[in-house]
């Protein structure tokens, strides 16, 4: 018989305790799977891309708030900003272009925000790409042209069903019980191709339609008189120097906005990576978890190494006895220990995939932004050579065991 | 066992010294908004005057004192006189800084944080010391520009002996 068909007899032979061990490591192994890519995907999305805003200019209050409210589509502006201030803004010489919008909206748990048009052609959600309509993207209808028009991004229209020339009513708030604009019926014109952004998981009306819908008597005349008109923010687009570089004037220019008393500039690429300092303890509690059942599980390894040892003593004493060396049978421990590890790991990872597709899904659904299950995080490199080290480790106790084993004292029959 | 003790401790010490180290520069590593030089005015947690040189320009911003060099800090002055130190035996300079409001703040003439002026000899200077007065915070402050360290008396000052 040959040594591989004797460690998987073995196995084999003791496949509870071996079936237990290697779950025991596999379910530490996906949780270390799953939270190290979820942690590399978040960062990237949240750091890296920038979801193609350079700055947002917006009212006095926490910088996250503003981030989350004019780029992810969550929670509400602190306040408003002066339209007289952002056109001031845009006069800066390192600022290209800007968008202003108003927030404050929503349609069946989607958020509905009134932007300027530019949004649809100038844009970029990444570099170089714009939203597009086009039915060979994915898209149907056009941009907004009237004050009754809207556009739904396409994850709100997938969720709600939406077909073009369907009407809603807007309503005036973000929380359920608030009031609904039920006079003002808007027409859904256009259906954006998917971005796999936040942008996705919004409904778009003209920027001038917030100020004129019923109700918002006292803001009405903020569609006409710039000099009274506020909008929520604005998406700031920044000259680049060589080298696509930001242009570095960009700190000054937010020193200057921040000075002033009714609005600041925030640089998304700068406020999120904060967050993760805040929410990082999270996923470390979630890797000391996961090390510490991976650690547990190798413990009980041992230990169920050392008990099936027990068991075999006659059968590794009658090894000997037929000629295998004392580091042969040690081997066997050794090898038997890092197959159990190898496999938990395997498959533990393939369950790392199967939580982070779980956890991709609520992140999507929360957020509209698309994580892969198959992204290949550090810790898909690592943790396979991680787990046969810890194999080797958990395999020396019982190996020695095996090593030590007197022959002639181990061959007479047990019972 | 005493040497092994001994030498525990002796590390301890040595770790301790170096996080305490690294704490207090950290707490005194105040940022400058601009990328010049922090001068202290009076005191570190009074505030700064942060300044900068771009060819013959020279520029200054009050900003808050302590961690607050971010914060601007306006002044009614409408014009400083900064009289550098000549190297050398050489005569002394002038250079007289304009108040340059910053619009987008809301500033004016009068109620300005940030100043500017222009000289040729800025050019080829390396480094300057200059001094002159502000009105700051409601109180005549001297002002003491050492370019480009800047001025940080609290941490300058030679250990007394």
């Amino acid at each position: 018989m040959r040594f591989w068909q004797i460690v998987l007899r073995s196995l084999r032979q003791h496949w509870l305790s071996t079936s237990l061990a290697m779950f025991s490591i596999a379910l530490g192994v996906a949780l270390l799977a799953a939270v190290a890519s979820l942690r590399e995907q978040s960062h990237r999305n949240f750091t890296e891309e920038g979801l193609g805003v350079d700055a947002v200019l917006g009212p006095k209050g926490s910088q996250l708030q503003i981030v989350l409210n004019a780029v992810y589509h969550l929670e509400e502006m602190p306040g408003k900003i002066k339209w007289t201030y952002y056109t001031k803004v845009l006069k800066d010489p390192i600022v290209e272009s800007g968008i202003a919008f108003a927030t404050g909206h929503s349609y069946a748990g989607f958020r509905v925000n009134a932007i300027e048009d530019s949004f649809f052609t100038d844009f970029e959600y990444v570099a170089g790409q714009h939203f597009s309509f086009r039915p060979e993207d994915g898209g149907q209808g056009r941009v907004f042209q009237a004050r009754e028009e809207a556009v739904a991004g396409w994850e709100a229209a997938k969720a709600l069903h939406l077909h073009l020339g369907q009407t809603f009513n807007p309503v005036c708030g973000i929380n359920a019980g608030d009031p609904v604009h039920v006079n003002d019926d808007i027409k859904f014109v256009g259906i954006m191709a998917p971005t796999g952004t936040p942008h996705d998981r919004a409904i778009y009306i003209p920027l001038k339609t917030f100020y004129t819908l019923q109700g918002h008597d006292e803001v009405a005349k903020m569609a006409d008189d710039e000099e009274f008109r506020e909008i929520s923010g604005a998406y700031l687009k920044i000259k680049r120097i060589r080298g696509g570089a930001m242009h570095p004037g960009i700190q000054e220019l937010k020193y200057n906005i921040d000075q002033s008393s009714a609005a600041q500039l925030v640089i998304p690429n700068e406020v999120l990576p904060r967050l993760f300092t805040i929410i990082g303890w999270v996923d470390r509690v979630l890797v000391v978890i996961g090390a510490l059942v991976t650690l547990l599980a190798a413990l009980f390894l041992v230990v169920a190494l050392i008990s099936a040892l027990r068991e075999r003593r006659r059968d590794i004493a009658l090894l000997r006895a037929l000629g295998a060396q004392r580091y042969t049978v040690f081997g066997l421990m050794l090898c038997e220990s890092l197959a159990i590890t190898l496999l938990g790991g395997v498959l533990g990872i393939l369950a790392g995939h199967g939580l982070t597709a779980i956890g991709c899904h609520f992140i999507a659904a929360e957020t509209g932004l698309r994580f892969s299950p198959w992204f290949v995080s550090v810790a898909d490199v690592w943790l396979l050579p991680g787990m046969a080290a810890l194999g080797v480790l958990a395999g020396i106790a019982p190996g020695i065991q095996a090593y030590r084993l007197g022959v002639l004292k181990n061959l007479t029959p047990i019972s | 066992m005493l040497r092994t003790t001994t030498g525990i401790l002796a590390i301890l010490s040595a770790w301790l010294l170096l996080a305490a180290n690294k704490v207090l520069a950290e707490e005194h590593g105040h940022e400058a908004a601009h990328g010049g030089c922090l001068n202290e005015l009076c005191e570190c947690e009074n505030g700064h005057a942060e300044v900068k040189v771009e060819g013959n320009l020279l520029r200054l911003w009050f900003v808050g004192g302590g961690n607050d060099t971010k914060k601007s800090v306006r002044v009614p002055d409408k014009e400083l006189t900064l009289t550098v130190k000549g190297s050398n035996g050489a005569a002394d300079k002038q250079v007289v800084l304009k108040a340059k409001p910053i619009e987008l703040a809301e500033e004016k003439v009068g109620d300005c944080s940030c100043f500017e002026g222009q000289a040729d000899w800025l050019k080829d200077v390396k480094e300057f010391v200059a001094t002159g007065s502000v009105m700051f915070k409601g109180k005549k402050t001297a002002i003491r520009i050492e370019y480009p360290k800047g001025y940080d008396p609290d941490h300058d000052a030679p250990v007394k002996k």
